[in-house]
């Protein structure tokens, strides 16, 4: 039974041990390392399970590690929302760790497989470790462990301009990091404490009489993290990290890592600082003009782009405007929404980009030009991909109708009707550069009509498939999910 | 102190590398006083990682002493060494780093009133972690002298 009250804890430590230990491996026995790393993930996963359970039974699960109690110790915390991120961080991650176990020694010079799947697992824990802790100076030090880990996997390529980009990455995440740690600095001062509960009393108390403190944190955190999540004018180094990394990389970097620091932002503003706070400092209006923007501009820089993998992460930047959109409206209804756009945005881009590297590893093929055929060549594979960009468009029956749907009420709802026709606009600009990519693979004239098997091992077919069916049940049952986000919502915004 | 670009490593059969790759410090002066000097670097390294517990300091400070000294060393002899004896400190970070994780992580699962507890003021009373210092020291600066040999063999 003791282990069992650890469960939390467990679940970053036992994947950051097999980390520290897979070096070892990847020096002098490198064939051994994805079965490491995917025996961590499996592990990772069912506790995660465990946990869900747990959480859904209506119990909410706090570990103090070392003993130490909250006010002076670091606090595990899993509720609603940290479960619904550990279940989608671990059960995705196993499947792009599925998919790159065949398609990475095409992409990343031999020597260096070892190192990628440590710096994953490593990724992985940290993610987790973000979603799950209740304690600010925890929440930087894995910020830090994500940035370092993560521009590890877009270096990985070895090319030159995946190295460029990736210092890129580095620099404006370190930037980001420092703002971050000038606003705990700040909110410690203040408050003298460093678990969110205790530092949300505090500033209750004492917030009135630092108004310009208050709006300085407020806007550090919302840079800080606003770097690293990619929100619209802080996204330059997106597109150039996500298109040159390796495709399971990319998959991981543009559905997950970008995510798990939109979780941490919300924490930030509606569990520590509140919601009266988030609106009086008019910070909520600046995330609903930056969304809006990163809305209509995403979509039109995602146009012009002719590389696939570039007007996937340009893509990437328009769909984080929604979420962020949703946050910004404040409702109950609009934080739920974003919530589940988190996770569908996660099933799909997944999808894409794996189809992406599938696409690369059968062809060669990375221009959105030279997709004429591929939908008989690659039945699954363009099946898959067919699904996802129809879900980002928003057509009824996948998962990206429901969240356009959703956004778009709670912008009626919130007395916002503007976001509607942004909403619209946005999606038929996403019509407007996934569709020729599907028009060219299924109905160009003059391409051998002929339909063959996809020419891509097994075990990179599943993922794309199950991603894919992913977005198709998101589409169909999100209620379930949806009440059990409403839980955590109701608990802070009322 | 001056520096001079000279012909490294191709006694050492590791592999070829330019005259331009290496810059190492060829003075008579600076080999003869650093003799002396690096038995007090070490001494010094030493203390800090042991004293970790008592005073400021401890394996990661320590350790980077330590690193530097060995640096330093190399700067002057490192033309001499074996390939295989460069590429040690590599593993020996790699193992390291393995099992000092798994200690590490230990100390977040037990209890704090388990953990251990010593004498104030007195140098060997509080077992493990005089263990624990010591490898991190040993770890920071075979890190060190690794990232070091790295950029310079840009391997």
């Amino acid at each position: 039974m003791q282990y069992l009250e650890m469960l939390p804890f467990l679940l970053i430590l036992l994947p950051l041990c097999i980390c520290f230990v897979m070096p070892m491996f990847a020096r002098w026995k490198s064939e051994v390392c994805p079965y490491l790393a995917l025996g961590a993930t499996v592990l990772a996963l069912i506790m995660s399970v465990m946990l869900t359970v747990q959480v859904a039974g209506g119990e909410l699960l706090s570990y103090a590690a070392g003993g130490w109690l909250p006010p002076w110790g670091i606090e595990i915390f899993i509720d609603e929302l940290a479960a619904m991120m550990l279940l989608l961080l671990c059960g995705t991650c196993l499947f792009v760790l599925l998919f790159s176990y065949r398609s990475l020694p095409k992409e990343i010079p031999p020597p260096a497989a070892g190192w990628y799947y440590t710096l994953f697992v490593l990724t992985l824990a940290a993610m987790m470790g973000m979603t799950v802790t209740n304690d600010l100076f925890n929440l930087y030090v894995m910020v830090e462990i994500v940035a370092i880990g993560s521009c590890g996997l877009v270096v990985a390529k070895g090319e030159r301009l995946s190295t460029e980009a990736s210092l890129r990455y580095l620099m404006l995440s370190t930037l980001g990091s420092g703002f971050l740690l000038f606003a705990i600095a700040f909110l410690y001062q203040v408050t003298g404490n460093l678990n969110y509960p205790y530092v949300a009393t505090e500033l209750l108390r004492v917030g009135e009489d630092y108004p310009f403190l208050m709006w300085a944190t407020m806007s550090f955190f919302t840079v800080g993290l606003g770097v690293k999540a990619a929100l619209f004018p802080m996204h330059i180094w997106l597109p150039d990290a996500h298109s040159s990394a390796p495709s399971p990389s990319s998959a991981v970097l543009s559905g997950l890592v970008v995510k798990v620091y939109i979780v941490a932002q919300l924490r930030i503003y509606f569990e520590v600082f509140g919601f009266d706070v988030f609106h009086e400092t008019y910070m909520r209006y600046l995330i609903l003009f930056l969304a809006a923007l990163a809305m209509l501009g995403g979509s039109l820089f995602a146009f012009v782009q002719l590389d696939l993998k570039r007007r996937l992460a340009y893509s990437t930047v328009a769909q984080i405007g929604y979420i962020f959109l949703g946050f910004g409206l404040g409702t109950v209804w609009g934080i739920k929404i974003a919530l589940l756009h988190i996770i569908i945005h996660a099933f799909m881009k997944i999808c894409l980009f794996l189809s992406a590297g599938a696409v690369y590893y059968q062809t060669g093929r990375k221009k959105v030009t030279h997709f004429s055929g591929l939908g008989y060549q690659m039945p699954v594979t363009m099946a898959a991909f067919t699904i996802a960009s129809l879900s980002m468009v928003g057509i009824p029956l996948f998962g990206g109708f429901i969240t356009k749907y959703g956004l778009a009420l709670g912008s009626l709802e919130a007395d916002n009707p503007y976001f509607v026709v942004l909403i619209v606009l946005s999606g038929l600009l996403n019509a407007a550069y996934y569709f020729p990519i599907i028009w060219q693979a299924y109905f160009t004239s003059g391409a051998e009509m002929k339909f063959f098997m996809d020419k891509v091992p097994v075990t990179m077919l599943i993922p794309i498939a199950i991603m894919a069916l992913g977005v198709i049940y998101m589409g169909i049952f999100p209620g379930s999910i949806l009440e059990f986000l409403e839980r955590y919502v109701l608990r802070y915004l009322l | 102190m001056c520096f001079h670009r000279c012909e490294t490593f191709n006694n050492a059969g590791l592999q070829q590398v330019g005259t331009e790759g290496v810059v190492l410090l060829e003075d008579y002066i600076t080999k003869v006083v650093f003799r002396y000097v690096l038995l007090f670097i070490l001494l010094y390294a030493f203390y800090v990682i042991l004293h970790g517990h008592l005073s400021p300091g401890g394996g990661f400070a320590g350790g980077i002493v330590l690193g530097m000294g060995i640096l330093l060393y190399f700067l002057l002899f490192g033309f001499e060494w074996k390939a295989k004896l460069r590429r040690l400190p590599m593993d020996v970070a790699i193992v390291f780093i393995g099992l000092g994780g798994m200690l590490e992580a230990i100390k977040f699962l037990l209890p704090y009133e388990k953990g251990p507890v010593g004498m104030p003021g007195t140098l060997f009373s509080v077992g493990i972690i005089t263990v624990v210092n010591v490898g991190i020291g040993l770890l920071v600066a075979s890190t060190i002298l690794s990232i070091f040999y790295l950029l310079v063999e840009e391997e």
